[in-house]
This record gives structure tokens, C-alpha cells and sequence, in this order.
């Protein structure tokens, strides 16, 4: 186990503030209720993670990764499954989600809304491990999940994945978030969670 | 002037950039920007980033903001959530639509900036919507174009059922006018054949009575009883087949003895059939009821019987025989007589030939008795066959379901 219970139930609870700060700017945003959780964490080795997540249909996946540098390299991704982004930009925008309009909104609109999340997030494990990142602009990417969570070397990086719950205008999305760390400064992570937790 | 050296790299690139220090003052905008938005760098740099833009004066900015310029992760503001971040008008009155990035940078002056990227994609939006417009028009124009094409089908369809309803009415004309032609063929040559014999054998009897003798006197009166017979038969049925043709024989159906009717068809016709030495024998071993129209039962078999006499030679036979099975009740009408090619079967049901033969002793014939059994049958929900061999005879037979 790479986190124990509480290590992971104290992470989450972090997690979900960090999320909750963006769902909040969110809401000012789009000025329609959206509530959002991450209930459960799962931190694996990627080719575990893949193992137990990769979907075996080509589906289409929405994703947009925030890549940051610092005194460690990593990347922070928000993945949709098409029906759900296609729901969710159809919601915020006002668009008919069958429409082809919805196509040309679609990148934008859910860049600003990832980027807002993943910022939540980003902070959050930047302020429990004390470290400042450069942070490169936020893309926006369409492929099937394999290809989108594709990693030359899996083998030195540990996976935050956070099954993402939205709820909007009474319509649940699902999406989710996943953090790549280099396997090193996941120790720091968890020391870092062990010294909260003793406070 | 040292502010704005570190980022003069800015005035290079092709997009709007300008940068804000901690403070929220302007420290830099680049010269795209300028000639896009018309905004003249003098007139914001060092200005209050809210002062100059208005728009931005919103918490959720504010807040994001902040967070860049307390070294978070860069800020995405699309053009569907946020429109603009920096108004610049088109001719239209509208607003360009923008994307704007914005990142943390650190400045040796100012510390850390936020640097605004703003990338124009008024140019891309409107080719969208022409192209948008193009497909909408071009949907118009194909469900425009369907909809003629499925009115064009329906008045071809229209079309098609009046011409089919013209066939049916034309060939009804055929028929109407081939029953017209044969009513006056009769008319014209049946009816005054028989009449003509009477009027020449009663006028010659008349002035030659006294000249004749008896054998001669009794001849003519033969003939003219032949002749009056041959009349009211043809009189007979062409009333029966007027009345058909005019939809006035209302069709009665009763429950009748089959075994009556024989013996009535067989007190009317044992002298005619004895006259030629024609054997006529009436098969009908079990008692049968038939379920029809009496008149016109008798009607057919009365043709059928008398085609049989005319066209049997002397001392050939007739058998007249009826049987039920499970649930078809068959009569038949079987002749030793000269019988019918496969070409004279299909003339003597046309109305359209005017087919007649004469009998075996010159008995003349309307070429109708045939016509009128085949409808009086059928309006019966029978079937009447025919088979028949020349020289060897024919079977008449009809079939009806029980």
C-alpha cells in the first residue's frame, strides 16, 4: 500500500478543499449551482492504474493537462468521457448537446473549466509539500484514455487518481483527476501528510 | 523605463500581451495590443489594471488573479464563459472574441507578474459562422428540395391512381359498349331472323292455305312454333341479361330442394331431348338442399340443358348430375355432343366476339346463353369449368362452396 488509510483520508480531505475553492469560483462563474466532489483517492504505480482503468472501447475522452516543473516534474490532467464533457459544455454554455456548435465550444470552454480545477488541486499539494512550480499554459486534448494517459517511462511515477463528481443543474458528470508524480517526491508528499497528521 | 525593457521582447509577437505587477498596475502593453485595441500604451502603463478595465473589477477574477501572483498555476479565460478581457469593438458594434492565457513571471523589478496572452479568434469565429450559416442554409435548401420531391411523388401517385381509375373506367366502357353492340347484334339479326320465319310461314299460310296440302300446312306451323320457341328463349334471357347488366336481378337466396329442380328441369325438356332420340338422365341419387338464388339456378341450368339438346346429336345423351362432397356442392352438365375447341371456349365467354354457332339440326343459338350462366353462377359465389373435346362432348360443371 502506497498510503496508509488515514494518510489517504487525510489527502482527500485536502484534496476535496482544494477542489471546493475552485467549485466555489466556479459557481460565481457560470452563476448556476455546481457541486463537486472526489470522494476516493487511489494512489498507484501507473501500470497498475492503467491495468484496472483502461476502458477497452475506442471511446473518445476529453482531457486538459496542466504541466508543471519545479524541484520536481509532474503533470496534473482532468479526463471526461465524451458524453459527460459534451453534457457538462452543453450545460454551460446553453448549447443543444446534439448540436455541431458544440464542437467549437468545447475546447475552450472546458480548458477554463479544468484549468480552474486543476488549480485547486495544483494548490493544494504545493501548499502541503511546500514547493512553488512553473506551471506551463493548460491544453486541451481528444483521444481514447490509453493514448491520453500514455507514459514513456511509467516506471518512476506514482498516479493521484480522483474519481471527479460534478452535479449540475440536477445532471451528474463524471470526470477524472489524475496527478502524475515522480516516484522521489512522493515520499515528501507522504512525510509532509505524516507531520499534518501528527499535528 | 526598466520595466518595461525586461518584457520589450513582447513587442515582437504577434498576439496582445500585457503584463500586471502584484499591485494590479499595468507595468507593460505591448504594441499588437496597441493597434488592435486602439489603446495607446501611454495611456495604461502604470496605470490600475481595474481603473482601465472595468470589466475585470469581479471577485472571480480578482481571486484568480491573485492566485497567479502568489505563484499558483496559470489561468485559462475562454472565450464562451468570459467573452473578453480586453474590450476592442469590431465595425459591427460587436466585441472580438478572445482566448486569454494568463502566467506567472518573475520580474527582477516588480517580482512576480501576471503576463496576459490574448489571442484574437474574431477572424476564426466568423469563418465558423459563415460556414455554420452555409451548412444551415444548405439543410434549408436539401429539406426545401425533399419536401418538393415528396409533393412531386404524392401528385405522382395521385396521378397513377387516376390513371389506374381511368383504365378500370375505360375498360368498363369496353365492356358497356361491347354489351351495347351485342344487344343490337341481337337486335338486329336473332330477333328478327326467328320473326322474319314467323311472318313468312303465317303469310304464305294465309294467301296458300287453301292450295296446300296437309303435310305442307303442318311443316310451315313447325316451323313457326320453332321459330316462337327459338324467340322466347332469346327473349328470356336477354331480359334476364338486361336486368344483370343494369344491376336489377336483386340476387334471393333460399334454401331449396336440388332434387325439385331436377324434376322440373326434366318435365321442361324430356320432349325437346326425345324429339332428337337424345337420352336426358338426371343424376341425383341423395337428397340435396342448395342454399341460393332459386330463378337463377334454374336460369343457368336451363341454358346449359338446351345448348346441350342443340348441340347433341340424335341419340347422343345428356346426363345432368349433382354431388356434395365435404364442403362443395357440384352439378354438372355432360353432353355426347360435337363439343368446343380450346378457341370457341374462349370466344363463347367473351362478350366482346359475338360468337354463335348453330345446333346439330340448324338450331339457332343468341351467343349470350353462356355469358349469362358464367355471371348467374358467379353471383351465386360459384365457379363454372368448362371441358370439352371435339366430336366427343362436353362437360359443363359448377361448383359451389356449402
Amino acid at each position: 500500500m502506497l498510503l496508509n488509510n488515514e494518510q489517504l483520508d487525510l489527502f482527500t480531505e485536502l484534496i476535496n478543499i482544494g477542489v471546493g475553492k475552485a467549485a466555489r469560483l466556479l459557481n460565481e462563474l457560470i452563476s448556476s449551482p455546481i457541486k463537486l466532489s472526489i470522494p476516493k483517492i487511489i494512489v498507484e504505480k501507473p501500470r497498475d492504474l492503467i491495468k484496472k482503468l483502461t476502458p477497452e472501447n475506442n471511446l473518445t475522452y476529453y482531457a486538459v493537462k496542466l504541466q508543471f516543473e519545479g524541484s520536481f516534474n509532474g503533470v496534473a490532467e482532468i479526463v471526461f468521457p465524451s458524453e459527460s464533457g459534451n453534457k457538462l459544455v452543453s450545460i454551460l454554455t446553453g448549447e443543444e448537446i446534439y448540436s455541431d456548435d458544440l464542437d467549437g465550444l468545447r475546447a475552450g470552454t472546458l480548458n477554463e473549466v479544468a484549468n480552474m480545477l486543476l488549480n485547486g488541486v495544483m494548490g493544494t499539494i504545493s501548499n502541503i509539500i511546500k514547493e512553488d512550480f512553473t506551471y506551463s499554459i493548460p491544453r486541451y486534448y481528444e483521444d481514447t484514455f490509453a493514448n491520453l494517459f500514455y507514459d514513456p517511462n511509467p516506471d518512476d511515477k506514482i498516479v493521484l487518481f480522483g474519481e471527479t463528481h460534478f452535479e449540475v443543474e440536477n445532471t451528474d458528470i463524471e470526470g477524472d483527476i489524475i496527478v502524475l508524480l515522480e516516484l522521489f517526491y512522493f515520499e515528501s508528499l507522504k512525510s509532509e501528510l505524516n507531520r499534518l497528521l501528527r499535528e | 523605463m526598466e520595466t518595461n525593457v525586461c518584457f520589450k521582447l513582447y513587442d515582437h509577437v504577434n498576439i496582445g500581451v500585457f503584463v500586471v505587477n502584484s499591485s494590479f498596475d499595468i507595468v507593460f502593453w505591448n504594441k499588437h495590443l496597441q493597434e488592435i485595441s486602439g489603446i495607446k500604451k501611454t495611456d495604461v502603463e502604470n496605470k490600475n489594471l481595474l481603473s482601465v478595465l472595468p470589466n475585470l473589477d469581479n471577485y472571480i477574477f480578482k481571486e484568480r488573479l491573485k492566485g497567479i501572483l502568489r505563484g499558483g498555476p496559470p489561468e485559462f479565460f475562454s472565450s464562451q464563459l468570459n467573452k473578453y478581457i480586453v474590450p476592442i469593438k469590431l465595425p459591427n458594434g460587436e466585441f472580438r472574441t478572445q482566448h486569454t492565457s494568463v502566467m506567472g513571471i518573475k520580474s527582477e523589478s516588480e517580482g512576480l507578474c501576471a503576463v496576459f496572452s490574448i489571442i484574437d479568434i474574431s477572424d476564426e469565429k466568423k469563418q465558423i459562422d459563415n460556414y455554420r450559416d452555409m451548412k444551415n442554409r444548405a439543410l434549408f435548401e436539401v429539406e426545401e428540395r425533399k419536401k418538393i420531391e415528396d409533393k412531386l411523388r404524392e401528385i405522382v401517385e395521385q396521378l397513377k391512381e387516376k390513371s389506374e381509375e381511368l383504365n378500370v373506367t375505360n375498360h368498363n366502357l369496353v365492356l358497356l359498349n361491347a354489351s351495347k353492340d351485342k344487344f343490337f347484334s341481337i337486335m338486329a339479326h336473332d330477333i328478327k331472323n326467328p320473326l322474319s320465319a314467323i311472318i313468312s310461314y303465317s303469310d304464305w299460310l294465309f294467301h296458300e292455305l287453301k292450295e296446300l296440302t296437309q303435310e305442307e300446312i303442318s311443316d310451315s306451323l313447325s316451323s313457326i312454333k320453332k321459330s316462337a320457341k327459338s324467340l322466347f328463349e332469346l327473349l328470356e334471357n336477354l331480359l334476364n341479361w338486361s336486368r344483370l347488366q343494369t344491376g336489377n336481378m336483386p340476387y334471393n337466396p333460399e334454401l331449396f330442394s336440388l332434387n325439385d329442380i331436377f324434376d322440373l328441369l326434366n318435365e321442361t325438356y324430356i320432349i325437346s331431348a326425345g324429339n332428337k332420340e337424345i337420352e336426358l338422365k338426371f343424376n341425383c341419387i341423395h337428397k340435396l338442399a342448395f342454399f341460393g338464388d332459386k330463378n337463377m339456378l334454374l336460369t343457368a341450368l336451363r341454358n346449359l340443358i338446351s345448348n346441350a339438346i342443340k348441340f347433341t346429336n340424335r341419340k347422343g345423351k345428356i346426363t345432368i348430375s349433382a354431388q356434395k362432397s365435404a364442403n362443395i356442392l357440384t352439378i354438372s352438365v355432360e353432353d355426347t355432343g360435337i363439343g368446343m375447341s380450346l378457341e370457341q371456349i374462349d370466344k363463347v365467354f367473351n362478350i366482346e366476339s359475338s360468337f354463335t354457332t348453330l345446333g346439330t339440326e340448324k338450331e339457332e343459338g343468341t351467343g349470350l346463353g353462356l355469358i349469362l350462366v358464367k355471371e348467374l353462377v358467379e353471383k351465386n359465389k360459384g365457379q363454372l369449368i368448362v371441358s370439352s373435346k371435339l366430336g366427343k362432348g362436353t362437360v359443363f360443371t359448377l361448383h359451389f362452396s356449402i
